[in-house]
């Protein structure tokens, strides 16, 4: 499963998306789909099982989580510190 | 039937609230043990809606505050918290014993599995219910730590590093609670365990390793429902009845046919401090008006004759999380001479039984009267002072139509019509604003801006707009009488956006004391601890400017 794909999973999962992660673009606004601050807790909880990563403290922010590509963004970048 | 009382040690005494059968008989009870962070304050009423179906099967049911947590003695954030936790889940049961009950079960929800897993085997229970359980300390500190810089970090506070949404914790306690597990080697041994987790987490690491290696008598039950619980405004909250049900079931299941007669201790009196030169601060429980609005009441031993201060929470909420400036602003006025009073309104905390689907009372007149019925139930007269944040700041403002008080004192305000909602009409523009389907919000928001100056006073009074002046009409009307607002930085912004500083200088022209306090960071609900912290010592330096202090303290301030 790519990235992408994996990240849409979680959020159909645990978003409390309006509408399904799928049909947004990558640059849309989760909050504005309904996404609340817990469930982006839920959220980057999920994405840290899934990648086996854990977000710093400076990534803890609206905005790393406000997109679907801010989110592959951030997990690109920690994978890459980890390799 | 619910009892309040309190419990444990007197040196350090719990509140608590025993669930009981009208019998007064039980087959056995349940120690209800409190989640930790904002859990606590979003799990309250659902908990006690969990005792009140034990109590319907014949099971008692304890809930209570751990100490250092909600009204409960002590200071949050000791390095002792662990123990505190652990050994007030002992004298809760040693309580349920002491009234004759022979079997006891725990149930936790929450980050409270961490403890009551442990104190399982401790306290000897029969069996342990574990409700939507945090399975790892570690993930619910980092759980409550993102939650806090997702809400409040942004507020421009000082920044803390370990800071958590609506828990203090010390760093010993920390490593405490980052050290523990519910996995299925860390299960009780010999005791019946129902987990009950959510069903969004089915997939989880950490639940199918639970999941696949259970024990013999331990259940997995995974259920929906629970975000709707613990992940919504406090208005906004659904009651999962399917599964306390489901829970309240099973743990009957684990006692024994027969029932017992229960003698419980019932303690309406505790002394939770000591002002400095040695008098005892005690608190009273008390029930008060038609409604039986549960009442504590602090004040130094023997001072009958000081000021009073009635204290309100925000939102539905009550005494847990960052409401718990009550109870600090009550005892610390206590052992400065002053009398303090903090309650519950109808359809929080522990007055009024939960009843499923009961629609939240945020800004109604229903709480206006419920403050109205504590001030003439307990005979209140001119020396008096209401504070409160948010909703309980707007209902101390218009009990100024009802009755006189020297000091009003709103923190936080952002409601600034005298219009009362209709009971569940919070809820509803809550859910339209969330959904973007709020009419006449953005035209209002347009009209606002442009809306030339001698208009604004007339559309206000016809309550088409919020106006600071409209709700601070009367509380500034009599002579001696003190009105302050605390503003963090998004409140007042809304403030000016509702000419705010217009309203207060309209009012000071025609001779109100009225005070405002700008803070420079802060958010609304009081999350951060450092605005918290100032505004309590600001309300305690408008308290002793305005309110008589008790007659025995002036003495001896004099002596």
């Amino acid at each position: 499963m790519s990235m992408i794909d994996t990240v849409v999973r979680v959020l159909d999962t645990h978003g409390k998306l309006t509408t399904p992660a799928g049909s947004l673009a990558p640059d849309a606004d989760l909050y504005a789909a309904g996404m609340t601050s817990h469930a982006s807790v839920n959220v980057m909880l999920a994405v840290e099982d899934a990648f086996d990563i854990e977000f710093p403290d400076e990534l803890l922010t609206k905005s790393t989580f406000c997109s679907i590509g801010a989110i592959c963004s951030a997990v690109e970048g920690l994978l890459e510190a980890a390799a | 039937m619910m009892i309040d009382t309190w419990f444990g040690d007197p040196e350090s005494p719990n509140l608590g609230f025993l669930h009981l059968p009208d019998d007064r008989r039980a087959v056995g009870g349940v120690v209800i043990c409190a989640p930790l962070g904002y859990d606590q304050v979003l799990g309250y009423r659902a908990l006690r809606f969990v005792g009140q179906e034990l109590a319907a099967r014949g099971v008692a049911a304890l809930r209570f505050d751990y100490v250092g947590e909600g009204d409960a003695a002590g200071q949050s954030g000791s390095a002792h918290s662990p123990e505190l936790w652990m050994s007030s889940i002992a004298r809760a049961a040693a309580y349920l014993r002491e009234a004759g009950v022979e079997n006891i079960a725990l149930l936790s929800l929450g980050a409270g599995a961490l403890i009551a897993n442990e104190a399982a085997l401790t306290v000897d229970a029969t069996a342990l219910a574990l409700w939507d359980p945090e399975l790892s300390g570690r993930r619910f500190l980092r759980r409550q730590r993102s939650l806090f810089e997702l809400t409040v970090g942004d507020h421009g506070g000082p920044n803390d590093p370990n800071a958590l949404l609506s828990l203090t914790l010390h760093p010993e306690a920390a490593a405490w609670l980052r050290a523990r597990e519910v996995t299925a080697d860390a299960l009780p041994v010999g005791i019946d365990t129902l987990i009950v987790g959510r069903r969004a987490n089915d997939e989880s690491p950490a639940t199918l390793a639970l999941r696949s290696t259970l024990p013999a008598r331990a259940e997995y039950r995974s259920v929906t429902g629970q975000e709707e619980l613990l992940e919504a405004p406090s208005s906004l909250a659904v009651l999962p009845e399917e599964t306390i049900a489901g829970m309240a079931d099973w743990l009957r299941e684990r006692f024994p046919a027969a029932s017992v007669p229960l003698t419980p201790t019932v303690t309406d009196r505790a002394v939770v401090g000591e002002a400095p030169d040695g008098t005892p601060v005690v608190e009273r429980l008390l029930r008060v008006g038609p409604d039986e609005l549960f009442v504590i009441e602090t004040s130094r031993e023997g001072d009958t004759d000081s000021g009073v201060v009635v204290l309100q929470p925000g939102a539905a909420e009550h005494r847990v999380g960052p409401g718990r400036f009550q109870v600090l602003a009550a005892r610390e006025l206590a052992e400065r001479g002053y009398r303090t009073i903090r309650f519950d309104r109808r359809v929080t905390g522990d007055t009024t039984e939960v009843r499923p689907g009961e629609p939240s009372l945020l800004f109604t007149e229903e709480w206006v009267d419920d403050t109205d019925q504590l001030v003439a139930g307990l005979g209140l007269t001119a020396d008096v002072a209401h504070a409160g944040l948010c909703a309980g700041g707007w209902v101390a403002a218009r009990m100024a139509e009802r009755r006189a008080a020297r000091l009003t004192v709103l923190f936080s305000p952002n409601y600034f019509k005298t219009a009362a909602l209709r009971a569940g009409e919070y809820s509803v523009l809550t859910q339209e604003e969330r959904n973007g389907t709020r009419r006449f919000s953005g035209l209002k928001r347009r009209v606002r801006g442009i809306l030339p100056g001698w208009a604004w006073p007339v559309l206000s009074k016809l309550q088409l707009f919020h106006d600071p002046a409209v709700l601070l009409e009367a509380s500034t009307r009599r002579e001696s009488s003190t009105v302050a607002l605390l503003l963090t930085p998004h409140d007042r912004e809304n403030f000016e956006a509702h000419r705010g500083p217009d309203a207060v200088a309209r009012l000071q022209g025609k001779g109100a004391d009225i005070r405002v306090t700008n803070y420079p960071f802060g958010d609304h609900s009081l999350f951060g601890e450092d605005v918290r912290a100032a505004m309590l010592g600001d309300l305690l330096a408008l308290v002793e400017e305005t309110l008589p202090r008790a007659a025995a303290v002036t003495a001896g301030s004099r002596a």
